[in-house]
C-alpha cells in the first residue's frame, strides 16, 4: 500500500483535435488525471479512445496534424505544453521516456543494437563511447537479454518480438528517466512472452522507484500489476482511481461495461 | 460521441516545431508521401486542354500549320503571330497547336500498347510462375540493360521508318515496367481472401486473374502509365529530333525543335522555344494525373 | 572484427558474411544479362533484318561489293555458325569497322570515351550531390516553399527534352549573351589539347601545367554540363526526397525523438541512413544514362564523344559503329548495376541474413 501523495504528471483538462484540409475533428476532450510517483498507472480504453494520443502529447510527440486546444500538461511541476521542440529534447530520454508497440519497427533496422543504445546514452550523459559501451551492455543484462555483448552488434531483425522490445526497454531506461510510459508494450507477442515482460517491467519499475503508465487494453494485467487506472472512453476520461477500488466498484457505466465484456469478475478474487 | 468543441483553434503552444505549424496551416493534408491532393484534377485540366485544343486544331488556328508565306520570314512574336513565323513564313503557333495532335496520338498509343500488352503479360507470369517466369525475368533484364532511345533507333534502322514500326518499337520501352508491376500486383494479391473465394467458387484461373485480380491493380497501373507516358512524349520528340522514324518535316514538337535549330542559333529564338513548351505542358500534365492517381492509393492506408 | 555500426557511411567491409558469395552470384548475373545482350543485338542483325548486307555493307555499295562482305562475315553460313563467330570477334574486342571513319569501331570508341567520361563524371557529381541534397532538404523541411519549388522544379526537369535545354540554354548564353561559349566541343577551335594523361582535359591541365587550357575547357564544359545534370538531377531529388520522408515518419524515427537525440543526428544518421537506400538504385540508371543517354546533348553541343559517334552513325547508315555502341551501352549498364546492387548488400544489414 503506497501512501505518498506526490504527483509526478498533471494532466488537466488537455483538449485537442486533429486539423486536416477538411477542417477540425476533436478527439481529445478535457482529459484530466494524475500520475502518483513511484506508482505504476494503466490507461485503459478501447482502440480510438485517445489513450495512446494521450500519452505521445505527454512526451511531446504527438503527429504534426494533431493541435492542442487547451489544458496542460505538468511535469514534475513544469507545464510541459510550453516547450519548444529543444527543451523537449532534453527531457525526452532523461526524465520521461516512452515505449512503443511494434519493438522491432521501433528499432533502426540499418545501424545495430549496441550503437543505438550508446547514442541513447551519450545524449543526455558526458561519457566516453567505451563508458557507455560498457553501461549499454549492462543494461542489456539487466533487460535479461542473454549474451549481450554479442547482441550489441546484431541489429533489429535479428530479434524476436520478445527480445526486441526488451531492447526498446533498455533504451528507454538507460538514461534512468523519472517517468516510463509504455504503449501496449506486449501486445502481438505471444501469451507466456507477454507475462514474462510484464514481470520484468514491474521489477524493474519498482527496483528503480519510477514512475510507469501503462496503456492497455489487457485488463487482467491491469488488475495484476498497477496501482491507479485511468478509463478513457472516446477522447474522455470516464474514471479513475486506485485500481483495487475502481475494478471492485466501477462509479461510470462505461467502467462497468468494459468489466462485464472482458469478464473481468472471474479474475478478481 | 465526442462533444463538439466550439473554440477557435489555433496552434497552442510553442511545443511544435516551425515546420509543423507551417505545415499544417497550409491547406493540404500532409499525410503520406504527396502533399498535394490537388495534382490528379490540375493535371486532368492541363492535360484534357492540350488533348482538346490540338486535336481541334484544324478546326480554329489561325493559319493552316503547312501553309508557308503566311507571314514575314522569320518574324519574331507579334500579335498577328503570337508565336512568330520560321524561316518558310509558316505560322508557329499554328505549326505548334497542331504538332500537338502528332506527339499527343504517338504517346497515347505507345502508351496504351505498353500497358494492355505489359499488364497481360506480367499478370500471366505472375500469376502461374514457373520458368515462364524465370524467362520473362531475364528477357527483360536483357531489354532493359540497353539504352532506350538508342535501342528504338538501332531498330527501327533494321526495320526501317514508318509510323506503325516506330509506335511499336517505342512501346518496347516502358514495356517492361509494364510487365513487373502487373507482376508485383498479382503475386502480392493472389492469395488474398477475394481471390481464394474467386477459386474456390470454381472459376478457371484465368477468369480468376483477369476478371478479379487485374481490375484491383487499375489505379497503379493507370498511375503508371500516366507517368510512363510524360517520359514517351520527351522519346518521341526526340525521335522527331534526330528525324529518324518521324521525318525531318514531320509536323512534330521534336522535328519543330531541328527545323528551328539553325534559327535559334542565329538568334531567333521562338521557332524551337514555343514546341518545347508544348512537350514540357504535356510531360507535366501526365506527371501530375500519375502522381495524383498514386497519391490517392497512398491515403487509402 | 565487426563493431558496433553507427554512423553515416559505415560499411562493414569485407567482412561481411557471404560477400565472396555474392559477388560471384552478381559476376553471373551480369554475365548472363551480357550474354542476352550479345544475343539479341546477334538476333537483331543477322535475324530480323530483311538482307543482312543493307546493314553490314556500306550504305552505297554495288551488288559485287554486298557479295564480298557477304562471304567475308559468312553471312550464308548456318546461323549457329554466323553465331559463333560473332561471339569469337567479340571475346577479341572486335566490333566491326566503321564506313564512316574506315576505322576498328572498338578504337573509335575508346578514342572517343574520355571525353564521354568526362562531361558524365561532372554532370554525375553536380546530379547526384545536387539532387540527393535538394531532395533531403526538402523532405527535412516537408511542405515549405522549398519543398513545393523543388516539386515544380524536379517535375520541369523530367518534363523537359534534353536536347531543347541544351539548344536554349545555348541560345540564351552564347547567342544572345554571350556569357559562355558556343557549341565547339571541348575547347575552343584551333585551340590545341594538354598532354593527355587521363583525357579529363581539367585535369590534365592542371596536372601537366598547362593551365591556360584549364579556364577555356571549363567554359565549355559549362552548359554541356549543366544540361546533361538535369536528367540526373531531377530524378534523384525525388527519389531521395521520397524516402527521406518516409524515414523521417517512421517509427524508429519516432523512437529516437523518444528518446530525446539531437535533431541533426535524426536527420544525418537515424533517417538518413535508411532513406539513402533507395537511392543507392537509383544510381545505376543514373550512371549509365549519364555515360550512354548523352547522345543528344553531346550532338547539341558538338561534343566528341561516344553518344556523338553513335548519333554521326545513325543518321550516316553506320551500322557497326551503331551495333558497337549498343553493345557498350548496355554491358556498361549491366555492369554498374551489379556494382551498385553489390553496394547495396553492403549497406543494408536486413539482406545479408
Amino acid at each position: 500500500m503506497r501512501n505518498d501523495t506526490q504527483i509526478l504528471v498533471r494532466v488537466r483538462d488537455y483538449a485537442g483535435g486533429f486539423t486536416s484540409g477538411s477542417g477540425f475533428t476533436p478527439v481529445l476532450d478535457r482529459v484530466s488525471f494524475d500520475l502518483r510517483a513511484s506508482a505504476i498507472t494503466a490507461v485503459v480504453g478501447e482502440t480510438g479512445s485517445g489513450k495512446s494520443l494521450m500519452a505521445l502529447s505527454i512526451v511531446g510527440l504527438a503527429p504534426s496534424t494533431f493541435v492542442r486546444t487547451t489544458g496542460s500538461i505538468e511535469f514534475d511541476d513544469v507545464d510541459i505544453t510550453q516547450f519548444d521542440d529543444r527543451s523537449y529534447r532534453r527531457i525526452r530520454g532523461s526524465e520521461l521516456a516512452m515505449v512503443f508497440q511494434d519493438a522491432r519497427a521501433a528499432l533502426n533496422p540499418v545501424i545495430s543494437v549496441g550503437a543505438q543504445l550508446i547514442d541513447a546514452c551519450r545524449a543526455h550523459r558526458k561519457v566516453a563511447k567505451a563508458e557507455a559501451r560498457d553501461i549499454a551492455v549492462e543494461m542489456l543484462r539487466n533487460v535479461k537479454v542473454p549474451e549481450p555483448k554479442q547482441r550489441m552488434r546484431q541489429f533489429a531483425h535479428e530479434f524476436s518480438g520478445g527480445m526486441a522490445q526488451r531492447v526498446m526497454l533498455a533504451l528507454a531506461l538507460i538514461c534512468e528517466p523519472k517517468l516510463l510510459i509504455l504503449d501496449e508494450p506486449t501486445t502481438g507477442l505471444d501469451v507466456t512472452i507477454q507475462a514474462d515482460i510484464m514481470e520484468m517491467i514491474v521489477d524493474l519499475v519498482l527496483s528503480r522507484g519510477m514512475t510507469a503508465c501503462l496503456i492497455t487494453h489487457d485488463l487482467g494485467v491491469v488488475a495484476e500489476t498497477c496501482d491507479d487506472i485511468v478509463v478513457m472512453h472516446h477522447g474522455t476520461v470516464r474514471e479513475t482511481g486506485p485500481c483495487s477500488q475502481v475494478l471492485a466498484h466501477p462509479t461510470d457505466s462505461y467502467t462497468q461495461q468494459l468489466l462485464r465484456s472482458s469478464r473481468f469478475e472471474e479474475f478478481s478474487a | 460521441m465526442t462533444r463538439v468543441l466550439d473554440q477557435t483553434v489555433e496552434p497552442v503552444g510553442r511545443n511544435r516545431s516551425r515546420v509543423g505549424r507551417i505545415a499544417s496551416a497550409l491547406p493540404i493534408g500532409v499525410r503520406g508521401i504527396r502533399t498535394s491532393t490537388a495534382a490528379l484534377p490540375t493535371g486532368l485540366s492541363v492535360l484534357g486542354f492540350l488533348v482538346l485544343i490540338s486535336l481541334t486544331s484544324a478546326l480554329w488556328t489561325p493559319y493552316s500549320p503547312t501553309a508557308t508565306g503566311t507571314g514575314p520570314v522569320s518574324a519574331a512574336p507579334t500579335g498577328a503571330h503570337w508565336f512568330g513565323t520560321d524561316s518558310v513564313g509558316s505560322d508557329v503557333f499554328s505549326r505548334t497547336v497542331a504538332a500537338g495532335r502528332t506527339d499527343v496520338l504517338y504517346t497515347l498509343t505507345v502508351v496504351a500498347i505498353a500497358l494492355l500488352v505489359g499488364s497481360v503479360w506480367g499478370a500471366i507470369v505472375g500469376y502461374f510462375g514457373g520458368w515462364l517466369e524465370w524467362a520473362t525475368l531475364r528477357l527483360l533484364e536483357v531489354v532493359q540493360a540497353f539504352p532506350a532511345l538508342l535501342m528504338v533507333l538501332f531498330i527501327i534502322s533494321i526495320v526501317g521508318p514508318g509510323t506503325i514500326n516506330v509506335i511499336l518499337v517505342a512501346a518496347i520501352i516502358p514495356l517492361p515496367d509494364f510487365v513487373r508491376l502487373a507482376r508485383a500486383e498479382v503475386l502480392t494479391k493472389k492469395n488474398w481472401q477475394f481471390a481464394e473465394a474467386a477459386r474456390m467458387v470454381g472459376n478457371r484461373p484465368m477468369v480468376v486473374l483477369f476478371k478479379h485480380l487485374m481490375p484491383n491493380s487499375l489505379r497503379p497501373l493507370l498511375a503508371y502509365a500516366s507517368i510512363s507516358a510524360a517520359w514517351v512524349v520527351g522519346s518521341i520528340a526526340a525521335l522527331g529530333y534526330i528525324g529518324l522514324g518521324i521525318q525531318p518535316d514531320a509536323v512534330e514538337w521534336g522535328s519543330m525543335i531541328a527545323r528551328g535549330q539553325s534559327d535559334v542559333m542565329a538568334g531567333d529564338w521562338w521557332e524551337s522555344f514555343f514546341p518545347g513548351i508544348g512537350i514540357l505542358l504535356l510531360a507535366i500534365g501526365f506527371q501530375l494525373v500519375g502522381d495524383g492517381l498514386s497519391s490517392h492509393r497512398g491515403e487509402e492506408r | 572484427m565487426a563493431v558496433e555500426t553507427t554512423g553515416l557511411l559505415s560499411l562493414r567491409g569485407f567482412a561481411v558474411p557471404g560477400f565472396v558469395r555474392q559477388v560471384r552470384r552478381r559476376l553471373a548475373g551480369a554475365f548472363l544479362v551480357v550474354f542476352g545482350v550479345v544475343t539479341l543485338t546477334f538476333l537483331f542483325t543477322r535475324v530480323f533484318a530483311a538482307d543482312p548486307t543493307t546493314l553490314l555493307a556500306p550504305p552505297n555499295a554495288t551488288a559485287a561489293e554486298r557479295a564480298a562482305v557477304r562471304s567475308r562475315l559468312g553471312l550464308g553460313d548456318p546461323l549457329p555458325v554466323q553465331y559463333f563467330h560473332y561471339l569469337g570477334d567479340l571475346l577479341h574486342g572486335n566490333l566491326g569497322t566503321s564506313y564512316l571513319t574506315g576505322r576498328p569501331v572498338t578504337s573509335d570508341l575508346l578514342e572517343r570515351l574520355p571525353a564521354t567520361a568526362e562531361l558524365a563524371t561532372y554532370a554525375l557529381i553536380l546530379g547526384i550531390l545536387g539532387g540527393v541534397t535538394a531532395g533531403v532538404l526538402a523532405a527535412v523541411f516537408e511542405g515549405s516553399i522549398f519543398d513545393r519549388m523543388l516539386r515544380v522544379v524536379t517535375s520541369a526537369g523530367l518534363a523537359l527534352p534534353q536536347f531543347w535545354v541544351a539548344l536554349m540554354l545555348l541560345w540564351f548564353f552564347f547567342v544572345k549573351f554571350g556569357l559562355l561559349p558556343g557549341p565547339t566541343g571541348r575547347l575552343p577551335i584551333g585551340m590545341a589539347p594538354p598532354p593527355t594523361v587521363t583525357g579529363f582535359y581539367l585535369i590534365d591541365s592542371v596536372v601537366t601545367g598547362h593551365l591556360s587550357d584549364f579556364g577555356p575547357a571549363l567554359a565549355q564544359l559549362c552548359l554541356p554540363v549543366l544540361t546533361l545534370s538535369s536528367g540526373v538531377w531531377a530524378p534523384l531529388a525525388r527519389g531521395a526526397r521520397s524516402a527521406m520522408v518516409l524515414a523521417l515518419k517512421s517509427d524508429y524515427v519516432r523512437t529516437a525523438r523518444a528518446l530525446g537525440l539531437s535533431r541533426r543526428r535524426i536527420w544525418f544518421v537515424y533517417a538518413l541512413r535508411n532513406a539513402l537506400l533507395p537511392v543507392i538504385t537509383m544510381l545505376a540508371g543514373a550512371v549509365a544514362w549519364a555515360f550512354s543517354g548523352s547522345v543528344l546533348v553531346e550532338g547539341a553541343f558538338g561534343w566528341p564523344g561516344v553518344g556523338h559517334y553513335a548519333l554521326s552513325a545513325l543518321e550516316g547508315s553506320d551500322f557497326p559503329a551503331v551495333e558497337g555502341f549498343v553493345l557498350y551501352a548496355s554491358i556498361l549498364y549491366v555492369i554498374v548495376y551489379q556494382l551498385l546492387d553489390l553496394a547495396y548488400y553492403l549497406a543494408d544489414p536486413r539482406i545479408r541474413s
